[in-house]
């Protein structure tokens, strides 16, 4: 059996649309910052760096070779991720392999992205294949569009029930000092009557787009307990991908079935058997307030076509059965390289009982999803016990 | 409780200047059914991939999408690492020493013709700064060659013939374009890249994918598969090219020292040394580093890129020369007896991030 590794430490930047004060080396480094100074650690106990975002978004090349001072100073292995949405849960997993492998004893993850600097939808339009799919690809909006229009059409989902997942994730953000979106007094009427951006998806029913980064320090088994008074054990990892063309797979976005194999298989590896039940809390990439009850089925929160049913009955709720983004999740706070390494640092968080004003109280084990480029998943369960 | 991993399948796509009848993911395919045959299992065996390329090259994000169904990923594990080659084998070689894989695939590719490499890589400067004098990759360069020609006292007819020794060995790999000859006095009298590097110092912009297929020991035992084995690994990156001096490789000589000790290997000299020189200069600066007289039959029997393989495929490229080699089915490039291999890879200006794998041969 290999070693196991251990969260010990995290840090984001508080997210806005526009971050004009900093440059992006400084944005990272303002995370790295304070995920060291949790700890009160200095940059010298990390033996290597994973980073990840998409690097068009801002037109930045290799941006980790030019800002590598502000990951910590060259002079240690730098491995530079790019898997889209996924990528800071696939920086998270990478930290995890290289850490149980024995190559490294503490490595720091890094996402982030800067998304006023570029154009984020225009470069997701690239993903489509340049002869059949770019001329009716219209960046991350219509994708979401076409998966909302699947799943009402099965589930019988309705807007208001969409609605409820926004209301709860906008409020959910109010108590979480690093979100963008807050909303304290948000309502169903409100999401209902914003701007229609691709039917059935209103302009409240997205995801933001952010500027900002996160953070989180990784270390083997016998550091963590040291390091970290109560370490974030991650018990599982996944990865699962789908068709890459949209045209093989209509119902894909729909049926999630990347999300279905990757958050089976970490069940499976820590013996959760009913996920509603043996959860204690989950921070799922939810781009699309849709998005966010097709999920619940799809990770196996609730049967076939009872998304609605559990916002409707507040069971995601905080304070619910099974809170699901207490932190306000991507609908409140999406800096696309980071977003997904917000996921694993919010279930994190919680696992180790430093959430803060949103924190599930007595939270042990937890669920942290990343979901990118062409409907694929990656899944972590993190424990407050050692697996 | 670590287990041992093993190269056990190699393929190399057809490189060229230009690959007009192929897109990235048929490209990817010749290089993955050759590898696939060779250790002689089918995709659906494969547990895992992990795949190496560069969106800035591919001009699209996500750039591992487009290589997403030849790599078998569907409802499977794939990550990708933008960088060299040899960073997404030793990702690869982390995931299964640990056990969480047992049969998994390595894959780069790049069409370097597709794209206009100055205006991309003029992107991996600082964009408030440098990127007003537009620069490239070649300008670094050009400011390397100086530096180490000044600090080795190497000229730049030195590092001219090992162009034309590149070159020669290419024509000996099968998988590789040839390249027209050259003479050391047509390299210095080609027309100026950045001082003092002339055109023909370069390696030429290619299109290709190699793909690995490795196991961890009990499958290549049951298989009766041909392996290399991994022993080490390690990747390291320097300061940013302005923050250093770039007649130095500190991030080589990391990487190779902690790949070695990952081997357990007393002396770091091999018997088979690939080298990532993508300049002449960058042979006569990195081979001594890695423990090879550059001169030496020793030292890239592929030709290397300078022979014509694309940066991300070159490090992957260079691990199946060095694969081949210790099976000993390395045809006329065959270095005889040879058990012990480095692999390197580099990518970054003036090479920050370097790679290294060192490999073995079966007992």
């Amino acid at each position: 059996m290999a070693r196991r590794s251990a969260i010990v430490a995290t840090g984001q930047t508080d997210f806005v649309a526009r971050r004009l004060d900093v440059s992006i080396a400084e944005m990272i480094r303002e995370a790295v910052d304070r995920c060291l100074a949790q700890r009160d650690l200095d940059g010298s106990r990390v033996d290597a760096v994973v980073i990840g975002n998409m690097e068009l978004f801002e037109g930045l090349h290799m941006p980790e070779q030019l800002m590598v001072a502000a990951l910590g100073g060259g002079g240690r292995p730098v491995y530079k991720l790019n898997t889209g949405g996924t990528v800071g849960a696939s920086v998270a997993v990478m930290c995890d392999h290289l850490v149980r492998s024995g190559l490294h004893d503490v490595v720091l993850g890094i996402g982030y992205e800067k998304q006023s600097e570029g154009d984020s939808q225009g470069n997701i339009t690239t993903v489509g294949d340049p002869i059949w799919e770019r001329s009716v690809m219209a960046g991350a909006i219509g994708n979401f569009a076409v998966m909302a229009s699947t799943y009402v059409n099965e589930s019988g989902v309705t807007a208001e029930q969409a609605a409820k997942v926004a209301v709860k994730a906008r409020r959910n953000a109010c108590l979480n000092p690093h979100a963008h979106l807050k909303k304290p007094n948000i309502t169903v009427e409100e999401v209902l009557s914003s701007r229609m951006l691709a039917a059935p998806v209103r302009l409240l029913d997205m995801c933001p787009t952010s500027d900002g980064a996160a953070a989180a320090l990784f270390a083997a088994e016998d550091l963590a307990p040291r390091l970290a008074p109560r370490p974030a054990w991650v018990a599982a990892t996944a990865t699962a991908h789908d068709q890459q063309f949209m045209g093989d797979s209509p119902r894909r976005l729909a049926d999630m079935r990347s999300l279905q194999a990757a958050t089976r298989t970490v069940y499976r590896a820590v013996g959760i058997s009913d996920p509603r039940r043996d959860l204690d809390v989950a921070e799922i990439y939810e781009p699309a307030t849709y998005a966010e009850l097709a999920m619940y089925e799809n990770c196996g929160f609730c049967e076939r076509g009872k998304g609605g049913t559990l916002i409707d009955e507040g069971v995601t709720e905080l304070g619910g059965e099974l809170p699901v983004n207490p932190s306000g999740g991507v609908l409140s706070t999406n800096a696309v390289g980071a977003t997904a390494l917000v996921r694993v640092i919010e279930a994190a968080l919680q696992v180790m009982g430093e959430a803060g004003e949103h924190q599930v109280p007595g939270a042990r084990t937890a669920l942290a999803t990343g979901y990118g480029g062409n409907a694929w998943t990656e899944a972590l369960i993190l424990t407050s016990e050692r697996p | 409780m670590d287990h041992r991993v093993a190269v056990i399948g190699v393929g190399l796509s057809a490189h060229a200047r230009r690959r007009r009848d192929v897109d990235y993911a048929e490209l990817a395919l010749e290089a993955i059914d050759a590898a696939l045959a060779d250790a002689g299992i089918g995709l659906p065996d494969v547990e895992h991939a992990v795949t190496a390329s560069m969106d800035f090259l591919d001009g699209r994000t996500i750039a591992s999408m487009s290589v997403a169904e030849v790599v078998g990923s569907y409802c499977k594990p794939e990550s990708r690492v933008v960088g060299d080659g040899i960073g997404a084998l030793l990702y690869a070689w982390a995931r299964m020493r640990t056990g969480a894989y047992r049969l998994g695939l390595v894959v780069a590719h790049a069409k370097e013709s597709q794209g206009r490499p100055h205006i991309i890589s003029r992107a991996a400067f600082d964009p408030f700064t440098e990127q007003l004098l537009d620069p490239d990759e070649e300008v670094v360069a050009g400011f390397a060659a100086q530096r180490f020609a000044i600090a080795s006292g190497r000229s730049a007819a030195d590092a001219a013939a090992q162009v034309v020794r590149a070159r020669a060995a290419g024509r000996r790999h099968p998988a590789l374009e040839d390249l027209p000859e050259v003479t050391v006095d047509d390299v210095l009298s080609s027309p100026l890249l950045a001082a003092p590097l002339r055109e023909l110092d370069r390696a030429p912009l290619t299109d290709g994918a190699c793909a690995l297929v490795v196991a961890v020991d009990d499958v290549v035992r049951s298989l009766g598969a041909d392996p290399v084995w991994i022993a080490g690994s390690a990747v390291d990156t320097d300061a940013y090219w302005l923050d250093r001096d770039l007649a130095r490789v500190d991030a080589l000589e990391r990487a190779r020292d902690r790949a070695v000790a990952l081997a357990g290997w007393d002396d770091p000299r091999a018997d088979v040394v690939e080298v990532g020189a993508a300049y002449g200069y960058q042979v006569l600066q990195f081979a001594p580093v890695l423990g090879v007289d550059p001169d030496s039959p020793a030292c890239n029997p592929s030709g290397g890129r300078l022979a014509g393989t694309p940066a991300v495929v070159a490090g992957l490229d260079a691990v199946a020369e060095c694969v081949q080699q210790l099976r000993g089915r390395a045809g006329s490039r065959q270095v005889p007896g040879a058990r012990r291999a480095l692999a390197h890879g580099w990518h970054g200006l003036g090479a920050q991030t370097h790679a290294v794998a060192a490999l073995e041969a079966a007992a």
